[in-house]
């Protein structure tokens, strides 16, 4: 419960009539790189004619449980104890974009060309003076202002423009029951079909963070291959080899990053960022296992951990862009890879069949997701499954490897491709 | 860093006071000014967007000479050489009348007087009379009530009724957006009335969408409507106003059944119209521009302005016809409109019309054009049929051009002047809207090698050989001191009004009525409203009551199907602001706004590229679809540039508004096809 008192947006769409001014204040104050805003507009999308015609003015809400700041790997957040602004520390930043991921209001933006995430400071300089945050001073409506007031968790969840339980500092005094629009003459516009809505531009795909998908799919198959115990039959330049591929995988990794040469700092928040726990489960899988394999015997139980503890936190980071998705489990997932791979190797077929039959049924689960499209993805997933039974049966380990690969390549494609982070826009057209 | 107050100098409503920030001799900052009671919240967008204008890398900071098709760097010691040698060279090969001086409304202010002083000693120019933006409801309000003036701004909080008029406060005049929100929490009711579904329209009670151009049959067939109801005032009809007996007479022959067909307006919205006049309190008529920029725009602004009259609805808080106060420009000798007639300026023997500023700068003889010269103005873009202006400019001799930025014009010249912003030289503005007076006062040293106006004036005219007196005379000379010296001149014939009073901010105009015409005086030749004009007709040939006079170019009478609306953007004014990064992130590309069931049938998707086309030019623009602007409308926006692609003036014609020599560029009629690409 929150019951002292806060600094909170506050925003009426009453008043607001979407003139952009607000963000513009904030380019001024701050800097802001005008092709990159800190703080954005939005509008009822005119292909929902049904929708009456509203503004969205968001930037940084500053929530109670920012998930910016408990995601960073690299503890490049934190907040400002006078102010409760949360802030941004570009010198800290490694540019992975995780932030971008977590934060429901597509708050923190990454910068390209300086290779960090930049985002709004509620002002914080002017707070500190008693003065108002550029874009509430300079709305020329008085439609965004900020206030110093109690607002609780439960007001915060009523008000939030996206339907994520962060403890947001906005207040949005929606459109009044009654003036959500004019009256109008509609016979003018009878058999109006509604017009495609042009979709927001997804932030995760296939084809973007080709890096991290490469990466996570080598880890996967590496510790499945761990798991199954064949390394130990490896001659030295076998298994100088398959260390070879995790250090590959480490550079595909770090190849995401806009800041490589901080990419240290990526394990600093193992208390509250999956993300910093994927890193540091990933330097001791590869540690433990290279120390196993190359220099003197480690419990396999040992490495196996830290891998199984590797893939989880990869599992668990992914979560924050499978929001929407009606479970929590899917077949992408890289446990499923790397467990599937064991059984695999390890000749359990039926098992293997058994994952393999509960992954399909997850597959399928997903692609009533509206995200998910492809149909002919579908089929092939399911016949590179199909084949790696059926090739297993019949002892082709080869030919059942490579469909086996294929099937999960597919399958963790479709799956980069069909995340999705939360975006205000998104919710407009929701709504 | 220091703090100023200063206001925005645009040709908009709103001319907002606000606080500039400099440090170091940079500007650093912008700040609300809540004295000034019509702009206490802070300028828009576009006032916030100064900062990046005037240190934008893209300004022009130095003279610069065409070569080819680029521009090169060169001195004020060349620049003013070859200028003075051409001006020189034309006056005595072809007399003065060769060069056009050519000003539009770029930027306000009193010493834009001093161009017209030098052009005055070179012995005159062509120049252009008429006015794009206004004049034909400024002269339709001047027959009828006297003159130009309007209730405060921020009276409109007393309204009971708010009608908005082909206007979108929303964008053109945002901070009106204030006292409109007031009065409605207060249970006025809001009106609009506009083809278009405007941000200001979402805040209405009622949206009434007409044919564009049949305004002023809709005013009538409301009139008729209240006459026949007995809903005017009679006791202000019988006291204050002239034509009465004669305009009721015309409006009954009026069929409502007509009306509702050739407007596109249900009956049922005009009653409700009625209903929301007769019995919500007073009413506040806010009328804007684009109406009167077709070929009936004066007619209709005075069918407007007679529901305002009928009904009593002028000279009482909250009861007001909004169309302009000039209550605040109170150093102009002859006032507008009348300052529009040709011949009127007094100091040009030539004058053509600015409506048709192309075809009429071909056209002239004995002698011929050979040379502009255009400061604050953008008259490619900006004035009707750009092909036509483009060749008209394209076939002088020699071109000067005085600019911030690289615009259509710009590029037409030979010569570019990089000239001043708001912030370089100290001046004083008034408004159309709110009622002050205001300081515009130099808060940094030119950028680059920028001199003002006054200064390049001075020193082209020492060039040319005149007198030092005749020069001092005219000119002031180029230094601070000498500005400031020439204000307080101007500022002497207002007690009370100084430099330094204007210094701490908005001062409201002297002799301010905050309810316009409360005293009942109305400075018409009958001493009364003017219902009835004689001079309506006299001057203008047209009828001397109020009437409906269907457009030249309509849907009746012309070939092509849609009527071109170019309304104005809150990213920009006129063709200013749009090259700016911040003002990008809000308005990336130009687009044309079509209606979606019309879009449906041509098979048109948002963002497919469309040929918006006339028999006067073509436009190859992205298409954005609008499902509630009204069917067989397009909009694109006014301001766009021929560079963007996008200039909606490629489609327009050349012809004067009914009154007041407006420009009546908004008689417009396009068609549209979905092409491949650009």
């Amino acid at each position: 419960m929150t019951t002292h008192s806060q600094n909170i947006f506050v925003f009426d769409q009453n008043k607001c009539v979407g003139c952009n001014a607000c963000s513009v204040a904030c380019m001024n104050e701050n800097g802001v790189d005008p092709a990159l805003p800190w703080r954005n507009v939005y509008a009822a999308p005119a292909e929902k004619p049904e929708l009456p015609l509203f503004y969205l003015s968001l930037s940084c809400n500053h929530c109670e449980d920012a998930p910016c700041m408990k995601g960073c790997p690299a503890l490049a957040y934190s907040r400002d104890d006078i102010t409760g602004a949360v802030l941004h520390h570009a010198d800290k930043c490694i540019g992975c974009q995780y932030c971008t991921w977590t934060c429901p209001f597509d708050a923190p933006k990454y910068n390209a060309s300086k290779g960090i995430v930049e985002k709004c400071t509620f002002c914080n300089h002017r707070l500190l003076e008693g003065r108002k945050p550029a874009c509430a001073e300079l709305c020329p409506v008085g439609a965004l202002d900020v206030e110093q007031t109690i607002f609780s968790r439960k007001d915060s969840w009523e008000s939030s423009p996206v339907p994520v339980d962060v403890g947001s500092k906005i207040k949005i005094i929606p459109l009044e029951e009654g003036r959500k629009g004019p009256r109008m003459d509609l016979s003018l516009f009878t058999d109006l079909q509604p017009a495609v809505v042009q979709p927001v531009p997804t932030k995760i795909s296939a084809k973007k963070e080709w890096p991290l998908l490469i990466f996570t799919l080598l880890v996967a198959a590496m510790t499945g291959i761990y798991a199954s115990g064949i390394t130990s039959s490896f001659g030295q330049s076998q298994k100088l080899g398959f260390v070879g591929i995790g250090v590959i995988a480490a550079v595909f990794s770090l190849l995401h990053l806009g800041k490589k040469q901080r990419a240290w700092r990526a394990i600093l928040n193992v208390r509250g960022s999956w993300l910093s726990r994927e890193i540091l489960f990933f330097g001791l899988f590869l540690g433990s296992l290279t120390v196993d394999l190359l220099l003197f015997d480690l419990p396999d139980w040992l490495v196996i951990l830290m891998g199984a503890g590797m893939l989880l936190s990869i599992d668990m980071l992914y979560q924050t862009a499978t929001w929407r998705w009606k479970t929590k489990v899917h077949s992408a997932q890289v446990l499923w890879i790397a467990l599937s791979l064991f059984f695999l190797l390890k000749g359990m077929l039926p098992a293997f069949g058994i994952i393999g039959f509960l992954r399909i049924l997850l597959y399928f689960y997903r692609k009533t997701t509206p995200e998910a499209r492809g149909q002919f993805m579908a089929w092939m997933r399911v016949t590179c499954l199909a084949g790696t039974v059926v090739f297993g049966f019949y002892q082709s380990i080869e030919i059942a490897l490579i469909l086996f690969a294929a099937g999960e390549i597919l399958d963790r494609v479709e799956f980069y491709n069909e995340l999705k982070v939360s975006h205000p826009q998104e919710e407009i057209v929701a709504s | 860093m220091e703090v100023h107050n200063t206001a925005c100098p645009r040709n908009c409503y709103s001319t907002c006071s606000f606080k500039v920030s400099t440090d170091n001799g940079k500007v650093v900052g912008i700040d609300p000014q809540p004295i000034n009671k019509a702009t206490p919240e802070g300028p828009c967008i576009k006032g916030l967007s100064y900062l990046e204008r005037v240190n934008s890398s893209d300004r022009i900071l130095y003279p610069m000479k065409k070569s080819g098709d680029e521009f090169e760097r060169i001195s004020w010691e060349t620049a003013l050489e070859v200028i003075s040698e051409k001006l020189k060279e034309f006056h005595h090969d072809f007399g003065p009348h060769s060069v056009l001086y050519y000003a539009a409304s770029g930027m306000s202010g009193v010493l834009n007087g001093v161009s017209s002083s030098f052009w005055e000693m070179y012995g005159g120019a062509t120049t252009v009379y008429g006015n794009l933006c206004w004049p034909a409801g400024l002269e339709a309000t001047r027959l009828t009530l006297g003159e130009n003036k309007h209730n405060a701004p921020w009276d409109i909080e007393n309204a009971g009724v708010i009608i908005l008029w082909g206007k979108n406060p929303a964008e053109t005049n945002i901070q009106q957006m204030l006292p409109i929100g007031k009065a409605r929490e207060k249970g006025a009711r809001i009106i609009v009335i506009d083809p278009r579904y405007t941000p200001t329209a979402q805040k209405a009670d009622l949206l009434v969408q007409p044919i564009p151009g049949t305004d002023a049959l809709l005013a009538l067939g409301i009139a008729k409507i209240l006459i026949e109801k007995n809903q005017v005032d009679k006791d202000f009809l019988n006291k204050y106003v002239l034509g009465y007996e004669q305009f009721r007479e015309e409006v009954l022959k009026i069929n409502l059944e007509e009306v509702s067909a050739t407007c596109g307006v249900p009956l049922e919205f005009i009653q409700e119209i009625v209903a929301a006049i007769v019995g919500s309190g007073p009413m506040t008529l806010v009328v804007g521009y684009g109406m009167q920029r077709y070929s009936n725009g004066g007619q209709t602004t005075r069918c407007l302005l007679a529901l305002s009259v009928i009904t009593g609805n002028i000279g009482k808080p909250g009861a007001c016809w909004h169309y302009a106060d000039l209550q605040g420009d109170i150093f102009s000798e002859i006032k507008e409109p009348e300052s529009y007639y040709p011949g009127n300026d007094g100091l040009f023997r030539r004058s053509i019309s600015t409506s048709s500023l192309g075809e009429q700068m071909m056209l002239q003889q004995n002698p011929k054009l050979k040379m502009a010269w255009v400061e604050r103005g953008n008259p490619l873009t900006q004035n009707p049929d750009s092909n036509k202006v483009m060749e008209a400019f394209r076939q002088l001799d020699f071109v000067v051009v005085v600019d911030q930025f690289l615009t259509d014009t710009a590029k037409e010249a030979d010569i570019i002047l990089p000239a001043k912003s708001m912030f370089e030289q100290t001046d004083i503005i008034s408004s159309y809207w709110n009622p002050y007076v205001q300081l515009k006062p130099k808060v940094i040293e030119p950028m680059g090698e920028v001199k003002p106006e006054t200064e390049i004036y001075y020193l082209l005219a020492q060039r040319m050989g005149f007198s030092e007196q005749e020069i001092l005379e005219n000119i002031p000379q180029p230094n601070d001191q000498a500005i400031e010296d020439w204000l307080i001149e101007k500022l002497n014939a207002f007690p009370g009004l100084t430099l330094e009073k204007l210094r701490m901010g908005p001062v409201l105009a002297p002799g301010l009525q905050e309810v316009a015409f409360s005293n009942r005086v109305f400075p018409t030749s009958s001493g009364k409203i003017e219902l009835y004009s004689e001079e309506a007709a006299s001057r203008w040939g047209v009828s001397s009551l109020p009437t409906y006079e269907p457009v030249i170019e309509g849907k009746d009478n012309s070939s092509f199907p849609f009527n071109l609306l170019s309304p104005n953007t809150k990213n920009r004014i006129h063709s200013q602001f749009g090259n700016l990064q911040v003002i990008k992130s809000a308005a990336p590309e130009p687009y044309a706004t079509i209606n979606q069931l019309d879009a449906q049938k041509k098979n048109i998707q948002n963002g497919d590229w469309i040929s918006v086309f006339n028999d006067r030019g073509e436009l190859k623009i992205k298409a954005k679809l609008d499902p509630w602007m009204r069917p067989g409308c397009v909009s694109i926006y006014n301001g766009y540039w021929h560079q963007e692609g996008a200039c909606p003036n490629t489609l327009s014609k050349g012809r004067e508004t009914d009154m007041g020599h407006g420009a009546a560029f908004h008689d417009n009629m396009v068609d549209y096809q979905k092409v491949t690409s650009n």
